[in-house]
């Protein structure tokens, strides 16, 4: 008999990174790659330059005050969970 | 292999990205630039010639430069006053701090940054000439001048510190108190250092905050609320939370499909807390870590699925209460490649989840089975943080996560903070996340901020989420979220103080699902379409 939901067997973590990846690892590097080319040719801003760079709207920061992330949202969004083990699976109840 | 591949491209990476910066060289001797600088809001102008045989400390300021606060007001109370009143330092040399503001707009702001910080002798360097030559990449910059091998006829300025960034005065006391005049001494030789009392080590910062969040509709309301305790002290910054969050549902069957359930008000609630520390291992390394726990459920579906499976198989031998909780720990590492303006992060995350798993009936066990409880979640991430122009700052993120029985999710986030003008910012944000079989998700978002006075702000926003549904996780009946787009604006408000802050904004979300397929029917009620008011409140304080 077939059961209602499907089961898959567990496999060795470690080695599913390692594992049959390439094409992931392999977007991966590219946007990296990329990104830095880009990123290094870059000037850089002087000290007396970096005012507006520092206004406390235009950095990443973690005080509450000043992020602009909400952390119900992912329970509804599951392809926007950025952290988290359940929920950034995106699906806490599978088999 | 793979290793080895993965370690080439991140040794790639840090090539393109450039040599590590050599933000600044504390101690090492150099001559000092013989500058000549007017005075804040005077037109006297101060030579560093009229300080020959003196110590002199050069404090780089700009009034948007948060940790120039303590940095200029310490020095002011430990250096310039301290020395003035015990008559220069245990050598007899006298001892003096000048201030160089470098930022010129605004004056009305640098007015009050001096009167809160109390500095005395303000000189303006509005060009960053003199900031320049000393190589100071970023503010505060520190300078101590040994003065007391000049004369009038000799100007022979030693520069023994300099340094961007504020480590304390204990360090510029050291300093300065083994300043020795080149010929006799001024004072009797063999007298003790000052007892220092109030020179201080690396600038102690303590933050405590608080943030609540509610995502409600019609029928279900969830709430999120933490509190947290940050301090920084030199190198060192550990931060302790915890979380409290509520999901209350009207639980209601989809009743084509489920002929054993009914309507119920379920309340379930989650405890969390986290702790993590941060070390600073050099000038451009901090190691990060980061470990928590939690017990309840993490969601709103979760409960929700829990809420049937309960309905349908409680009565059945073999059938236990879900009770999910976990735990998570990570690490990382921070690499400040460009001081103030480009950092590569690397961290390490896995979580462990005990979580409520499905139910069904299996005639070939001869009774009841579930579905996966536990769940191992690895995840490793790069984070690349660069100031690109004056006006604009880039964040990139991308995440790996593999989790039990699951294929490999890949994901992306970019967010781009672009200072518009002197009072508006746009912040825009981007993710794409891929898992196979068929989840693809992106979203985009979008951020508008327009700075009424320096400590209030308001904003508007905007998001629009996408993705192609959960992957089906069964035969006949499944789990899986169909197909979903998102669509959401908002206001908000802001305001800083010097002690206090805090945040208020609202949001409608309009949530429209794809009609789900057969097997995804029971759960017909919960991925229905629903409006959705997001709000959020938080608040920081500096203790």
């Amino acid at each position: 008999m077939v059961s209602f939901l499907s089961s898959r067997p567990a496999r060795p973590r470690l080695r599913c990174w390692l594992r049959n990846r390439s094409a992931a690892w392999g977007r991966f590097g590219v946007i990296i790659l990329g990104l830095s080319a880009i990123l290094s040719g870059c000037s850089l801003p002087s000290a007396r330059q970096q005012r507006l760079v520092s206004k406390p709207n235009m950095v990443f920061s973690e005080s509450p005050v000043f992020a602009y992330d909400s952390r119900l949202l992912p329970q509804l969004e599951p392809g926007a969970a950025a952290s988290g083990g359940a929920q950034n699976s995106g699906c806490t109840s599978c088999r | 292999m793979r290793l080895s591949v993965i370690a080439n491209l991140l040794g790639v990476v840090v090539l393109l990205a450039g040599p590590p910066a050599i933000a600044d060289e504390p101690a090492k001797p150099g001559t000092a630039p013989l500058f000549e600088l007017p005075k804040w809001e005077t037109s006297q102008t101060i030579k560093l010639t009229d300080y020959a045989g003196q110590i002199v400390v050069l404090d780089f300021f700009a009034y948007w430069c948060v940790p120039c606060r303590q940095a200029s007001a310490e020095i002011e109370a430990t250096i310039q006053k301290f020395y003035a009143s015990h008559g220069g330092n245990p050598q007899g040399v006298p001892v003096r701090v000048l201030s160089i503001n470098i930022e010129k707009d605004r004056p009305a702001q640098t007015d009050r940054f001096i009167k809160d910080t109390c500095v005395k002798t303000v000189l303006n360097d509005f060009g960053g000439a003199l900031l320049d030559k000393l190589g100071g990449l970023a503010t505060p910059h520190i300078v101590v001048i040994d003065g007391t091998h000049a004369t009038a006829h000799a100007p022979d300025f030693r520069v023994l510190y300099n340094h961007s960034g504020y480590e304390g005065t204990r360090k510029l006391h050291k300093i300065i108190d083994a300043i020795k005049p080149p010929k006799e001494p001024r004072r009797s030789a063999g007298r003790k250092a000052l007892d220092i009392e109030h020179a201080t080590g690396p600038p102690v910062t303590r933050t405590g905050d608080f943030s609540s969040e509610a995502l409600l509709s019609d029928d279900i309301q969830t709430t999120t609320t933490m509190l947290s305790f940050d301090q920084n002290r030199g190198g060192t910054d550990w931060k302790v939370s915890i979380a409290y969050d509520s999901i209350d549902l009207d639980y209601e069957p989809f009743r084509l499909f489920d002929f054993l359930g009914f309507a119920e008000c379920v309340h379930q609630n989650r405890v969390g807390g986290q702790f993590s520390v941060r070390q600073r291992l050099s000038d451009t390394l901090t190691l990060n870590a980061v470990g928590g726990g939690y017990t309840g459920f993490t969601d709103f579906r979760s409960a929700w699925l829990a809420t049937y499976y309960q309905q349908q198989y409680s009565f059945v031998p073999g059938y236990h209460e879900p009770d999910p909780k976990g735990m998570n720990a990570a690490a990382g590492l921070r690499w400040e490649y460009r001081p103030t303006l480009g950092f590569a992060e690397a961290t390490f995350s896995y979580a462990y989840d005990e979580v409520a798993p499905g139910w069904d009936f299996d005639p070939a066990a001869g009774g009841l089975s579930h579905g996966r409880e536990n769940l191992h979640t690895y995840a490793p991430s790069l984070r690349f943080e660069n100031v690109l122009t004056s006006h604009v700052r880039m964040l990139n993120e991308f995440q790996l996560t593999s989790t039990s029985g699951r294929e490999l999710r890949f994901g992306y986030r970019g967010s781009l903070n672009i200072a518009l003008g002197e009072n508006w910012v746009c912040r825009l944000v981007g993710g794409y996340t891929s898992e196979d079989p068929t989840l693809r998700a992106w979203f985009v978002n979008a951020n508008l901020d327009y700075e009424i006075t320096p400590a209030w702000l308001i904003g508007v926003s905007g998001r629009y989420y996408h993705d192609t549904g959960e992957i089906e996780n069964g035969l006949l009946i499944s789990t899986a979220a169909p197909g979903l787009e998102t669509a959401q604006g908002g206001l908000s408000l802001r305001h800083v103080g010097s002690r206090v802050s805090f945040m208020a904004s609202v949001a409608p979300v309009f949530a429209n699902y794809q009609a789900p397929a057969v097997g995804t029917m029971p759960f017909a009620n919960l991925y229905r379409d629903r409006t959705w008011i997001l709000a959020q409140l938080s608040c920081a304080v500096a203790l």
